[in-house]
């Protein structure tokens, strides 16, 4: 059994979390963040146990954060689809971790009105 | 139609050094699977496992998320000091997919079930037991005291 998990697509038809990780120039990195996506796809929200995904406090249910070394990835998991959503993905850094979220809330927000997925 | 994240792994995995790369990721998190699992197995906080293994609680965190590069001879000696012994089997690089044409609530339901089964079921005859993995890991926890106990599922 394997999870469904999509990239959320903008308007503008770009996926910001596939941009980023698509962009990296750390390979190491990159190979770890997709690495971190196929256990999630292997093991859903069992990674919960495993400190590499920790569920982010606010008011929005089901939004998530996968880790790897500094890399991070915003996420949401979309129960009535039975999908994980990769909505964002950045390089952990205090201030800028804070908008980055503040960005993938709005891109749930989108992904609520439109439900664009690839 | 395949996922984009799927699209976009097997055409980095073309390439031998990103495979390579890709394998020591996949090593590493089988490693902090496999060691989250067993910890849960035994009731064990974060805390009280690094007790018992003599290392900090951060390093535990560290090693479950994937992020550490333990030696096998520290992954074989933490799970000594809680009866267990690694046994390790090796699949294919990436996991095969498992279609799911309609996403539905009994699908994930059984997901769940699986999962839990999978992180919880024992064969316990008489003196040894065994962990089964979750499908797809590469490695696996052993314990027990007979030769019966060969043969873990992965």
């Amino acid at each position: 059994m394997t999870w469904i998990v999509k990239h959320y697509v903008a308007a503008d038809g770009t996926a910001p979390a596939r941009q980023w990780i698509n962009s990296l120039t750390d390979r190491t990195l990159q190979m770890t963040l997709r690495s971190k996506i196929e256990k999630l796809s292997e093991h859903g929200l069992l990674l919960l146990q495993t400190n590499s995904m920790e569920r982010i406090d606010g008011d929005d249910a089901d939004l998530y954060e996968l880790k790897a070394g500094q890399g991070r990835i915003v996420l949401y998991f979309d129960r009535r689809r039975d999908t994980f959503v990769l909505l964002n993905a950045f390089l952990k850094k205090r201030r800028k971790q804070r908008d980055k979220i503040e960005e993938a809330r709005r891109f749930l927000h989108d992904f609520y009105k439109r439900g664009e997925v690839d | 139609m395949p996922e984009t994240w799927r699209e976009d792994l097997n055409k980095d995995l073309q390439d031998p050094e990103l495979a390579m790369l890709y394998g020591a990721a996949q090593a590493k998190d089988a490693v902090a699977i496999t060691l989250a699992k067993a910890r849960i197995e035994h009731g064990l906080t974060q805390q009280e496992m690094a007790h018992k293994v003599k290392v900090s609680q951060p390093y535990i965190a560290k090693l479950e998320r994937g992020d550490a590069n333990p030696t096998i001879g520290v992954v074989g000696g933490m799970l000594a000091a809680i009866g267990l012994r690694l046994v390790t089997n090796v699949g294919p690089l990436v996991s095969p997919r498992v279609e799911q044409t309609e996403p539905s609530l009994r699908a994930i339901r059984e997901a769940n079930k699986v999962a839990a089964d999978s992180w919880a079921s024992y064969d316990r005859p008489a003196d040894d037991f065994r962990i089964r993995s979750v499908s797809g890991s590469a490695m696996s926890v052993e314990g027990g005291f007979s030769a019966s106990a060969a043969g873990t599922l992965c």
